[in-house]
């Protein structure tokens, strides 16, 4: 069985340390590399009331889990790392490496939708394994799983026709189709 | 086997004056040892901390210390925080270390002897006290089980 969330829903949640039980910082926004297909970090808010902007930033590679409650780290020290020692693809995210927004075309030329959201793995490496479409206007949204191969651009994603077959509705069936996507198709992986 | 439920609110005594020192309020972990180390006591005036060491005797009635002047103030930061519960695993949430929770930790069970904790009950669950990774503030981390790492693939 296999547990998804959107990346959307990582935002807010608090950044803990595992060896101190500490809310550090909390997820301000999700850094997404379109080319790698995965997460590549965290920019964060502090904690309590007055959440301001922290000037650090949280690497992917520094983090130790995404759960669906919490983004685990070692420690505070160790794991976050202010803009200028922090890779710059996180420290100064690039707004047309952000694939929100862009439509999504398979190679036989059907727009499937625009790309409204991000399919993680829970507990996984921050690795996409789908996008959740939406049809421009409306609220109907589906999920398709993400190709290796795909082509992008700051305006469409170019995805297999095969990929149609594994629209699904609904995130817990999706499960299923993105293990049968890349048994089948070898998705991302 | 006594539990932190249980002894919450317990009074605590010294045993060289018999007079009442206050109440049983927090219980300060240490993760790495796995076992409480010290007692945070609310007396008439504030809170104060007395280590496991200074405690002659952990009963069902009451808790007794060896003379009054084993309790001492909150000193450093880390005794103010602890005097504060930050090291009670009682409420906190309950978090394994793959970022996934099971609600806040009801109740701990520990040893009255030596202090050491045996396992940890949160929603519907039993933790080991064995798989504790850290406690703070916010939460007391665990070591995800193998059945939780198995449901995640």
């Amino acid at each position: 069985m296999t547990l998804l969330l959107r990346a959307s829903e990582l935002i807010g949640l608090p950044v803990v340390t595992i060896d101190g039980g500490e809310d550090i910082a909390e997820v301000k926004d999700v850094v997404y590399g379109s080319e790698q297909g995965r997460v590549l970090g965290f920019t964060l808010n502090k904690r309590g009331l007055l959440h301001g902007h922290r000037r650090e930033v949280l690497p992917i590679d520094q983090v130790s889990a995404i759960g669906k409650d919490a983004v685990m780290i070692a420690d505070e020290r160790s794991c976050l790392m202010r803009p200028d020692e922090a890779p710059a693809a996180v420290a100064e995210p690039d707004s047309n490496r952000d694939v929100l927004g862009d439509a999504v075309v398979t190679d036989a030329g059907v727009k499937l939708g625009v790309v409204r959201d991000l399919v993680l793995l829970v507990s996984g490496d921050g690795e996409a394994v789908g996008y959740e479409l939406e049809r421009e206007g409306t609220s109907e949204t589906w999920f398709i799983p993400r190709p290796v191969q795909l082509a992008v651009s700051g305006d469409a994603l170019v995805v297999p026709a095969d990929v149609e077959r594994f629209v699904r509705h609904d995130l817990v069936g999706f499960g299923a189709a993105v293990d049968e996507f890349r048994s089948e198709i070898g998705g991302a992986d | 086997m006594v539990t932190c439920k249980e002894a919450l609110g317990r009074p605590v005594l010294s045993r060289s004056s018999a007079e009442k020192l206050g109440e049983v309020r927090h219980f300060v972990v240490d993760a790495g040892a796995q076992r409480v180390v010290e007692l945070v006591v609310r007396g008439s005036r504030a809170e104060e901390l007395v280590g496991w060491d200074d405690i002659t005797g952990f009963g069902p009635d009451a808790v007794l210390v060896r003379t009054s002047s084993a309790l001492r103030e909150p000193a450093s930061d880390t005794d103010k925080a602890d005097a504060a519960g930050r090291r009670d695993p009682l409420g906190k949430r309950l978090l394994n270390d793959q970022g996934n929770g099971a609600g806040e930790v009801q109740d701990a069970s520990f040893d009255e002897d030596t202090g050491i904790l045996r396992s940890l009950t949160g929603d519907g669950v039993e933790v080991d006290a064995s798989r504790i990774r850290g406690i703070g503030s916010y939460a007391v981390v665990v070591e995800a089980s193998d059945e939780a790492r198995a449901l995640l693939g």
